[in-house]
């Protein structure tokens, strides 16, 4: 099971979300934003074999091939990498507002983003 | 343990009682007495006094017709006073005549003192034949060998192998059984959805199977859940050592052994924590995705995520990509629907996934579905929920582990329907560690019980149970 097109988690050509956007409107070029970057899908090993660890790894490594490129931007510009989720192709990162720009624009950056609160499906009793 | 060994254990069992302990006793004792007393092969197997399997006491259950029900007409209310139902009853001091509840309590004690009499030989037989086994006179006067029930007509009896099998040739004595624990509300909704009555065909308990509870702290102290709780990582910007009911009420429905008894009770829980005490604390979508990543790479084997991000898409969210992930590497993923119905299309991501089980809510019975529960289907029309499990009502709410360490009513939504879901696979899993997630997900629809007048996208194929799943794990049988 593949991850869907880049194109269709934002819905345009611009990787830069328009929450995102809207926020960018209001801060300095220097201030630092920590934002979500979606990478395009990794592709998927088909000589991994059927174990479950092998798998893993070999998706991790892939990932990570393709977000050091990332990495090495993003520092460059005075930002950082905090974590990185193999699992769904994104990073946690925070950059200056003025470099978002210029990540957005990393071939496989597909989506900046903010990230999205998570909210337990209770009752109110 | 599968059926059939367990059949021809209990029958071993049994067969041990007769040429130990006699026809009589082996003909009346329950499975569980047989398993639990203590017999080993030989002639002189039994000890003096011997309890059986832990436990201080056995039920013997009286046949129907051992203690005659007085006629309904007549009323005993005290030495030479007799009235006939159809006469009204004076009631001393008010002049009024009240004949319904004096016609009860009167009967009631009519009974009861008939029941005590007629049971009487039996108890004293019970305890002069228990008397060696109490050598303390004062334990004896402590605690009683024997107590009886006048309204079920039963008699509390020592444990003691010996007493036993001359109790057991009293021609009123029907059954001889163990105890057991009250356990009056998780245990409906276990009930609801077949966990009991599967334990029990297979002595499945989810043993050696890790489920991920990735949701508040779980309290690692609850007596229900104390050493089986490991607390894998923290997403959150709170340290460890704040517990969350929310949590700690799902775990116990997934996996508690206790006063109470979750759907596995021997699962082992992974806690991986991404709702703060503080909503402001707690993690986000990021952490959500990274704390399913983790739990994929602690080889977990069912994980549960009784939270939400927002409104159902195509998909294609970093949540909904991450289920997809783990469901292709072989991690299970459980999502409550949401509780935002009753409108269509009111789940929450990531229940757009396609490598997730979405779970509804019924009431705790499992005979409605309430308003609350998210409706599907999906924006791009697919199907949703999965299936239903119970997650009680406002007025009704389900029972689980609690902060207080005691187990209780924890209140209500889909975020309590998850974990009986959870649980259940994590007894299928112990039976056959090598079900795919796709084969689960076939194994539980197929097992579903659809509830009239409700249409699939409130109920999808409608309450999970185990009852027709059975021992036999073998998903080609299983009609998709």
């Amino acid at each position: 099971m593949s991850p869907c097109p880049p194109s269709e988690r934002t819905g345009g050509s611009d990787p830069i979300t328009p929450r995102l956007r809207v926020l960018l409107e209001h801060l300095d070029r220097d201030e630092a934003v920590e934002v979500v970057a979606e990478l395009t899908p990794t592709p998927i090993d088909d000589d991994a074999g059927s174990d479950r660890r092998g798998r893993i790894d070999a998706r991790r490594r892939a990932f990570e091939r393709r977000a050091a490129e990332v990495a090495l931007l993003v520092e460059r510009t005075g930002g950082e990498v905090r974590d990185r989720a193999w699992i769904n192709d994104s990073l946690r990162l925070t950059a200056p507002a003025a470099a978002l720009s210029e990540i957005a624009a990393i071939d496989v950056v597909a989506v900046l983003d903010l990230p999205h609160a998570i909210e337990p499906d209770r009752g109110e009793a | 343990m599968n059926g059939e060994p367990r059949r021809e254990l209990v029958r071993q069992a049994r067969e041990q009682v007769r040429r130990t302990l006699g026809g009589d006793l082996a003909g009346k004792a329950t499975d569980r007495l047989c398993l639990a007393l203590p017999v080993t092969p030989g002639p002189s197997a039994i000890l003096e006094g011997a309890v059986v399997g832990g436990a201080d006491s056995v039920i013997l259950e009286l046949e129907a017709g051992a203690v005659p029900v007085l006629p309904s007409a007549v009323i005993e209310a005290g030495p030479g006073h007799v009235w006939y139902a159809d006469e009204p009853l004076p009631i001393p001091g008010s002049g009024a005549s009240g004949l319904p509840r004096w016609s009860r309590l009167l009967g009631a004690r009519a009974l009861r003192d008939e029941f005590h009499r007629q049971v009487s030989g039996l108890c004293a037989g019970i305890e002069e034949a228990a008397r060696p086994v109490v050598s303390s006179e004062a334990m004896s006067a402590a605690h009683p060998q024997t107590e009886a029930c006048w309204l079920n007509q039963t008699v509390r009896a020592p444990a003691d192998a010996t007493v036993l099998a001359e109790v057991a040739s009293d021609p009123n004595v029907r059954t001889i059984d163990l105890p057991r624990k009250i356990a009056p509300e998780i245990a409906t909704t276990t009930t609801t959805v077949g966990a009991v009555d599967h334990r029990q065909e297979t002595g499945a308990s989810g043993k050696g199977v890790t489920i991920a509870v990735i949701d508040t702290e779980v309290s690692q102290w609850h007596p229900a859940l104390r050493q089986r709780v490991v607390a894998r990582g923290n997403f959150t910007r709170e340290p460890w050592g704040f517990a969350g009911a929310h949590g700690t009420a799902v775990a116990g429905i997934a996996a508690a052994d206790g006063e109470l008894v979750g759907m596995a009770p021997e699962a082992t829980i992974y806690n991986y924590k991404v709702i703060a005490t503080f909503w402001w604390l707690s993690a986000d979508d990021f952490g959500g995705a990274m704390a399913l990543q983790q739990a994929l790479e602690d080889g977990v084997d069912v994980a549960n995520i009784s939270w939400g991000v927002g409104p159902v898409g195509a998909g294609t969210s970093r949540e909904a990509v991450a289920c997809n992930t783990a469901w292709g590497l072989g991690m299970t993923v459980v999502k409550s629907a949401g509780n935002n119905g009753p409108g269509a299309t009111t789940l929450t991501t990531p229940a757009d996934a396609d490598g997730v089980i979405v779970v509804g809510a019924t009431d705790r019975l499992g005979r409605s579905v309430p308003s609350y529960s998210s409706r599907g289907p999906l924006p791009d029309g697919r199907s949703r929920p999965h299936l239903l499990a119970p997650g009680g009502t406002p007025t009704d709410g389900v029972y689980s582990c609690r902060l207080s360490w005691d187990m209780g009513p924890v209140g209500y939504g889909t975020s309590y329907a998850a974990p009986h879901v959870t649980g259940l696979l994590a007894l299928l899993l112990e039976q056959d560690a090598d079900l795919s997630p796709d084969q689960q997900r076939d194994l539980l629809v197929g097992g579903c019980r659809p509830l009239d007048g409700l249409d699939a996208d409130t109920q999808g194929a409608g309450v999970v149970s185990l009852a027709e799943v059975g021992a036999g794990v073998t998903p080609e049988l299983v009609a998709t």
